[in-house]
């Protein structure tokens, strides 16, 4: 299991309908907002490490997205995922 | 607890942690939970494994394995985020295919370089590595043995490869891959400034007004700085971002003014921007007067490239003979003040720095023929673009540098670097930004970044080049030589007054027999130096030894005969230099896995087999004429050595790093706060290897500009890396300032004290007028340098320009970032960039495999019309990440006279459907 914390950085205006839009996107769940600032912290679950970049240059290419960049890498060991 | 709810569990605490790092409101409740997912881990920071940005990370442990890594909210470079890159700090320890026993070739239980790889013992592997050694040494001397190193040494790493070279064995060929990344950059800045490295901060980047980016792609290349560029733009709407590039790419989002050029005519550019300012009277007289002078060089200066056939396919002859003379071109003639058709033999291919003063009229005559005309008939580089556009671009662009209310940065990197003329395209850089007098100040300078993430603390600061000695030293200075023998107490004559062989230099070393030893540390130089097909073949069939140290089989592990499994990153203990003066280090997190050591014990270990007996006698060093040297050979200096208390039969080991100094800093230490050190474990010592070297290795910079911390202090909590110099404590933002730089005096306003080339001859855009040296202490030098055309351009046969990078998901040879532990993975493959149009023209369509050829090999690839990267019509690109994709065996092995760093960014292609 990867899991990455995630920051995306969107017009204040339009934090929720972004929001909603990266909800959409497979593996991604939207945790926290910082209405005041546009700013949103996400987690992408994918099942390997090319799962992984592809889902965060596909945020990155969403509209309006100002900014997406990772803060948090989580990696289960085998342990865990049993 | 389910897995589902566990996950669920995880992923909330992930999210917590993640708010918390970059300061996003959550409540007490929240960050309870994300604490109570952590327990039994054991957080502590470190430094991201990549880039050159220096990044600072948490990295949390637990049963002795790496669980999860985050961004470090205290951090000043990054501010807890941590780019796709930082994902793999925490995976490349893991990847399945992990070196953990030495390899070595073997038939029948000998070593046999045509036989098959074998598991062997860590004995057998040095038994056989000590033989191959002392007899290469033996028939060859100190020229005939090399190290191929890296920027990514760590600080230490580094030091023990100089000092065991350049004091034990007494050779100069020891050269790091931040030769294909740095080396014109250095060039500059000892030119220039006359010390290396910047004089700014990435602070900068939220000071300033206007943002040019000189070919640096940093939405790729540089993905935390590029989040800081963004958020300047966001809060400040007046900023305004530049990006000058040879096709439309990722940074080109979020650019205000897109400049498409032609490969090379960046010198055009400048000099463009240089007359404007001239012109425009725009120039800051009373900076330039008080604190500049004017100088060139020579341009008759080559390619870098071997000045014999001899070694050549018949395909590459054509421009192998443009080594020594070259036709001119209309755009180059014009711009060197010479006639079409002019031939020019290339008189100072062996003398390319030279460099003399020149008064100011002389440098406006220089830049006299660039015209906005003429500059951008050079310089568009899009064919589609219509020329009045491209032309208002760069008025545009001058009018941003003009601005003298604009707070102005430049960035590059390889687009710079990687350049037939990269030193002078870095010294065009600062003559803009030292006319305007905006530079070394907040929010002002021109800023070379790197590429690798101690190419600065290691390669440079440390000297690892095959000229340098620490602190900027180099090997052909007697003082310099005298002043190192002194600190590592050595003989006087023990150095190697000749400069070695630069990576390019070792590689074409192997080809011909010169070098028959190589060992090779914390790279890839097979796959990531340019027309490979020369050096595999060299490495597989000449008369050699190759060693390579590494945590994953490369394609140099590949053609290697020994391969040795090396500790990687949070595996030991280590310190990085980043691009801004950083240096940070971190303790040794977990252990390395099955037999892999830590790339200093291998070199300790190695230095116990040789004895100052051995190393320190009469040597023969063919082509030594240095003044206080015989004709061709180093002297014997073991007579003074046994006077200095040394034994002829003492190892290296005990005589030049367990010294009496060295083994007082005691292991264990509680800085460690009971980390492990492999190093220190494998060596069975209770001396601190890793501390005591470095702290040797301070000597050498404090109290002369470079002046680095004590050891503990980088490993105090509230300490996240410190710029130097750091002087009574306290790091250095601006270097040749006032009020900032410490070793600016009062009243002073600048001092450019950097001592290398401050005396120099008089003369005129030519040639030398009178050779008597003027001293010009405390001066940065404005340079004029003249556009010159690229060596191999496209033609009827090879059409297109090929330029080839990274991308962001992948590092370099991606080495670690291709080879994390999934299985079964798709593995990506490199792509080749195209326009729609040049592929249409050859029938080709979007993922079509075609074919890509150069006059040094060809190979197969898959075409994308449409991806991240928008080429211009004539123009393709790849990146070289690919192992199973060697680009590099195309690229053209050109160099920079000067510094000797290839231009991996231009050379001559067809392609056609496979």
């Amino acid at each position: 299991m990867n899991l990455s914390g995630i920051l995306v950085v969107v017009p204040p205006e339009r934090l929720d309908a972004c929001a909603a839009d990266l909800a959409a996107l497979p593996g991604v769940e939207v945790h926290h907002t910082d209405p005041a600032a546009g700013r949103l912290i996400v987690v992408q679950e994918a099942d390997d490490v090319d799962a992984e970049m592809a889902g965060l240059l596909a945020i990155k290419a969403r509209p309006h997205v100002r900014l997406a960049e990772m803060i948090y890498h989580y990696f289960a060991t085998e342990g865990e995922e049993s | 607890m389910t897995s589902l709810t566990r996950r669920a569990f995880i992923k909330s605490s992930v999210a917590a942690a993640s708010a918390a790092t970059v300061g996003l409101p959550v409540s007490q409740a929240v960050l309870a939970q994300a604490k109570a997912a952590e327990t039994g881990w054991q957080w502590d920071k470190a430094v991201c494994r990549f880039c050159g940005t220096g990044c600072g990370i948490q990295v949390a442990t637990a049963g002795g394995r790496i669980v999860a890594t985050k961004g470090d909210p205290a951090a000043p470079v990054n501010r807890g985020l941590n780019c796709i890159k930082g994902y793999f700090n925490g995976k490349i320890l893991y990847g399945a295919d992990r070196l953990t026993q030495p390899l070595m070739r073997m038939t029948n239980g000998k070593f046999d370089k045509k036989g098959p790889f074998v598991p062997v013992s860590w004995q057998v592997a040095m038994d056989e590595m000590e033989r191959q050694f002392r007899k290469a040494y033996g028939e060859k001397g100190p020229t005939g043995v090399a190290i191929i190193g890296s920027g990514q040494y760590t600080i230490q790493e580094g030091y023990v490869a100089a000092k065991l070279m350049k004091a034990g064995f007494r050779s100069n060929n020891i050269d790091p891959n931040a030769r294909h990344c740095m080396a014109s950059a250095v060039a500059a800045f000892m030119q220039t400034f006359g010390i290396d490295e910047p004089a700014n901060v990435y602070d900068d980047i939220e000071l300033a007004d206007t943002v040019v980016l000189w070919g640096a792609n940093m939405a790729e290349a540089h993905p935390i700085l590029w989040s800081r560029i963004t958020d300047r733009k966001l809060a400040s709407k007046a900023t305004k971002v530049v990006n000058l590039t040879t096709y439309r790419n990722m940074s080109s989002d979020i650019a205000d003014l897109e400049i498409v050029m032609a490969p090379s005519s960046d010198l055009a550019i400048q000099n463009y921007i240089a007359r404007e300012l001239v012109a425009r009277n725009a120039v800051n007289w009373d900076f330039v007067k008080k604190h500049c002078v004017f100088a060139t060089g020579p341009y008759d200066i080559g390619y870098g490239m071997r000045p014999t056939s001899k070694f050549a396919y018949d395909a590459e002859k054509d421009i192998q003979a443009k080594e020594l003379e070259v036709t001119l071109g209309k755009a180059e003639a014009l711009a060197q003040r010479r006639q079409p058709g002019d031939k020019v033999a290339q008189k100072n291919r062996t003398s390319a720095g030279k460099h003399w003063l020149i008064s100011l009229e002389e440098f406006k005559r220089g830049l006299e023929p660039y015209t906005l005309d003429f500059v951008a008939e050079i310089a568009k580089g899009d064919p589609e673009e219509p020329m009045d556009s491209f032309k208002a671009k760069l008025v545009q662009l001058a009018d941003l540098y003009a601005d003298s209310k604009r707070n102005t940065m430049s960035f590059w990197t390889m687009g710079f670097n990687q350049h037939q003329r990269g030193v002078w395209v870095n010294e065009q850089c600062y003559m803009i930004h030292l006319l305007l007098g905006k530079h070394g100040t907040p929010g002002n300078g021109a800023f070379s970044l790197t590429g690798q993430p101690s190419a600065c603390g290691t390669a440079r600061e440390v000297g690892t080049f095959s000229h340098r000695l620490p602190a900027d030293m180099v090997v052909d200075n007697p003082a310099h030589r005298a002043l190192t023998e002194k600190t590592w107490k050595l003989p006087a004559k023990t150095l190697n007054p000749k400069p070695g062989s630069d990576i390019m230099g070792i590689l074409r070393d192997l080809e011909d027999g010169a070098v028959k030893f190589l060992w090779v540390q914390v790279t890839n130089p097979f796959q990531s130096s340019p027309n490979a097909n020369h050096w595999m073949k060299a490495a597989r069939e000449m008369d050699n030894f190759i060693v390579v140290a590494d945590c994953y089989p490369t394609v140099s592990g590949k053609v290697a005969d020994l391969v040795l499994p090396a500790a990687m990153i949070f595996e030991k203990w280590g310190a990085y230099g980043n691009a801004e003066r950083r240096t940070q280090m971190w303790r040794q997190q977990v252990d390395a896995p099955g037999e892999a050591r830590t790339d200093i014990w291998m070199m300790l270990e190695f230095a116990k087999r040789f004895k100052v007996g051995e190393v320190w006698g009469e040597k023969s060093l063919p082509g030594l004429k240095t003044e206080g040297f015989a004709d061709g050979k180093l002297p014997d200096v073991l007579e003074a050595a046994k006077a200095m208390g040394y034994k002829p039969e003492q190892n290296l080991y005990e005589a030049l790093f367990a010294t009496p100094e060295n083994r007082k800093f005691a292991w264990p230490d509680p800085v460690a706060k009971g980390k492990a050190n492999a190093t220190v474990k494998a060596l069975g010592e209770s001396w601190f290897v890793e501390k005591a070297l470095f702290e040797e290795y301070a000597q050498f910079g404090r109290g002369h500009h470079h002046d680095l911390a004590q050891f503990d202090v980088y490993f105090r909590d509230d300490v996240r890396g410190l710029r130097w110099p750091v002087v009574g404590g306290k790091e250095t933002k601006y270097r040749f300032v006032e009020g900032h730089d410490p070793y600016v005096k009062a009243g002073e306003g600048y001092n450019f004290y950097g001592g290398a080339f401050k005396a120099l001859a008089t003369g005129n855009l030519d040639d030398v007028t009178e050779a008597k040296p003027t001293p010009i202490p405390g001066k940065a030098k404005i340079f004029f340098r003249p556009y010159a055309a690229p060596v191999e351009q496209p033609d009827k046969t090879y059409d297109l320009w090929l330029c080839t990078g990274r991308i962001l998901e992948h590092w370099h040879t991606g080495s670690m970032t291709r080879r994390v532990s999934e299985l079964n993975r798709a593995a990506p493959s490199a792509v080749l960039y195209m326009h729609p149009k040049d592929a249409e023209s050859r029938g080709i369509k979007r993922n079509d495999t075609v074919w890509i050829e150069s006059r040094r090999g060809k190979i197969k690839l898959v075409v994308d019309t449409k991806g991240r990267n928008a080429m211009p019509r004539g123009s393709v690109f790849a990146a070289f990440f690919d192992e199973s994709l060697l680009i590099n065996k195309l690229v053209l092995d050109a160099v920079d006279p000067i510094s000797r760093e290839t231009d991996f960014k231009k050379c001559a292609v067809k392609v056609w459907k496979a």
